[in-house]
């Protein structure tokens, strides 16, 4: 989602990343516009693309989309019309045929491709991508840790650090979370006031502690690169395990087992 | 299990397309009924099913269970009858396999590559908190829109309701439940590469179209350079082409790599195809109750794209009943969009 309060020319400076891309796509209209004899093919191709630009850049219709409609952060979906592959592609073959000859042909060809490989950007490598090491494609440390988390088949609530929080409840549904992933996107949600201790650089543990006791939560799983102003330890939880870049905590006073042994557990714990 | 689940996948994501497709494809100009088109245009009826009834099934308050019974039965009974149809008619026409030469070999190499990367890579994008959370809520509580799928609480925020028309994560869900497959693997691994080939077979057939006659030698080619262009992209993080390779099940990632391309196909084949052209506009209404089910914002785009388009090839074209015929899509996604306001009082 975008910022909210871009006009529609930022909008497309944006999507247009290098430049590279559009000025192909610009030039490919320019050069179909004037070349393409088939009817059809420049209707569906150039003047459909033109009037959706036209369209995207116009006053009123953008006005309508982002400020009425409410969808200023998704504006930039309207460039999704723009058939910017398949045009670029359609006008590269188009060029080429006016080519006699085999060869100038292939050579142009090449040329096309070594400045397409050069001018862009090798999609696999950008950052949102990460290797999986697992069949669900979910960071493995998430997995070890739900797994470790699940003693019995009931459900289990687990507080998580910001940057995890939206795998958990993509593997298994028996962890609960007192805050879920609304809270990024939203900027609220329930149990503000966990999030935002958890958020600090420096974890104020005892403040953490209590409160996530009293929401009864059974885990929490704290990134290792944060400060910790005090031990859980002293708190009623106790370290489980570390999980890559995560410490998992578990309370020391609540019930990890099956229902069925909560009458005798609450018994031998003297808990009414 | 394993096999079962094999035989599931073959069966809702093969057989069921292909024998739906075949109604469509086998009106359409011969030149240009595909294996591909058959199972592209059947995958989108699917869908489009699935959402007509998942909108009743929300409404009357049942299951995720008497939901996938329902719409399994529908599907099946009706694949098999049109199965039959298509066997037992007298001159049908012969569903055509791509041409394979050296050319369709690169082609077919770019599309393996796609399918594998998507396999070995994981995305870190927090969409996937409401798309498989969502698919893994139902499918683990079999009830919609009542567990919270980003805490596991009851849902007591509206914030659902924005997407509450799109029935993307819930078809992740139906399929789940009748694969036994974890969503989290279904939408990554077998629904993401599943999507990819469909996209490069809209991308392959779009070529079909373009490069007719003598430039027929241009189509291999053509696509590969598309399939380049997509993988080697040019621009910013909001590129269709982004959308496509990573997150690829997600619903306005389905609309880039389907919807979109499949309008620009309809489109062409309206204004290029010779005799009757009812089932295109047909297929163009099942592509727009299949497109709400990726995401809603098709109510406005698609419409746009497809109404503007067909005014664009009636011009062309120098006939007006393009744009009339047109309208019944329109009226499709006007309904839908009136659902919406219903849905959300």
């Amino acid at each position: 989602m975008l910022e909210s309060g871009l006009n529609p020319f930022e909008i497309i400076k944006l999507y247009s990343g290098n430049t590279t891309f559009m000025l192909m796509f610009a030039l490919s209209l320019i050069y179909l516009w004037v070349f393409e004899k088939d009817k059809v093919k420049k209707a569906v191709l150039v003047t459909l693309s033109v009037t959706m630009l036209v369209l995207f850049v116009f006053p009123l219709f953008s006005h309508f989309f982002m400020d009425k409609m409410d969808e200023a952060g998704t504006y930039y979906r309207f460039l999704w019309l723009l058939p910017t592959s398949i045009v670029s592609g359609y006008a590269v073959f188009h060029i080429l045929d006016r080519f006699k000859n085999r060869f100038v042909k292939t050579g142009a060809f090449a040329v096309v491709t070594i400045c397409v490989l050069i001018g862009g950007v090798f999609m696999y490598e950008l950052p949102a991508f990460f290797d999986s090491t697992n069949a669900y494609q979910i960071p493995q440390c998430v997995v070890d840790m739900c797994d470790d988390m699940i003693v019995c088949e009931r459900e289990y609530e687990a507080v998580f650090p910001d940057e995890i929080l939206q795998y958990p409840r993509q593997y298994t549904t028996y962890i609960t979370m007192p805050y879920g992933f609304e809270m990024l996107q939203f900027g609220h949600g329930q149990n503000e006031d966990i999030h935002s201790e958890m958020v600090k650089d420096t974890l104020n543990v005892q403040m953490l502690a209590l409160l996530c006791e009293g929401k009864h939560v059974h885990y929490i799983v704290i990134n290792n690169n944060k400060t910790l102003d005090g031990r859980f330890e002293d708190y009623n939880y106790e370290l489980v395990g570390v999980y890559g870049d995560y410490s998992m905590y578990k309370s020391t006073t609540m019930f990890f087992d099956s229902w069925d042994k909560f009458e005798e557990w609450k018994e031998k714990n003297g808990q009414s | 299990m394993i096999i079962i689940s094999i035989l599931q996948c073959i069966l809702y994501l093969a057989f069921i397309p292909f024998c739906l497709g075949t109604v469509i494809s086998s009106q359409i100009d011969e030149k240009y009924n595909t294996v591909g088109n058959t199972l592209v245009f059947g995958f989108l009826s699917e869908l489009a099913v699935f959402q007509v009834l998942f909108l009743l099934f929300y409404k009357l308050d049942r299951t995720l269970t008497e939901l996938t019974c329902v719409s399994s039965v529908i599907l099946v009974l009706a694949s098999i009858a049109f199965l039959i149809i298509f066997i037992v008619r007298k001159n049908h026409k012969k569903i055509k396999l791509p041409k394979f030469d050296p050319g369709f070999g690169v082609f077919a190499l770019f599309t393996i590559y796609m399918i594998v990367m998507r396999n070995l890579q994981g995305v870190n994008d927090g969409d996937d908190a409401f798309v498989i959370g969502n698919a893994l809520t139902t499918y683990t509580n079999d009830v919609f829109y009542k567990v919270d799928y980003y805490t596991g609480f009851t849902i007591t925020s509206d914030s659902f309701k924005r997407h509450l028309l799109a029935s993307n994560p819930l078809f992740i869900a139906y399929l789940a439940k009748v694969t036994f497959i974890h969503p989290a693997i279904l939408a990554h691994r077998v629904l993401g590469s599943f999507y990819l080939l469909l996209h490069n077979a809209v991308i392959y057939n779009i070529s079909m179209l373009l490069f007719e006659k003598d430039k027929a030698k241009y189509r291999s080619l053509f696509a590969s350079f598309v399939s380049l262009l997509t993988i080697w992209d040019f621009h910013s993080y909001l590129t269709d082409s982004t959308f496509i390779l990573s997150r690829t099940w997600q619903g306005k990632s389905m609309f880039c790599s389907l919807g979109i391309p499949v309008a620009i196909l309809l489109l062409l084949m309206i204004g290029e195809c010779k005799g009757k052209k009812n089932s295109l506009f047909a297929a163009a209404t099942v592509l727009a109750v299949a497109c709400i089910a990726m995401t809603p914002a098709s109510i406005y785009l698609l419409t746009l794209f497809f109404m503007v388009g067909c005014i664009c090839v009636a011009v062309a074209v120098k006939k007006a009943i393009v744009v009339v015929k047109a309208l019944p899509m329109a009226l499709a996604m006007a309904t839908i969009a009136s659902l919406y306001m219903i849905y959300l009082k």
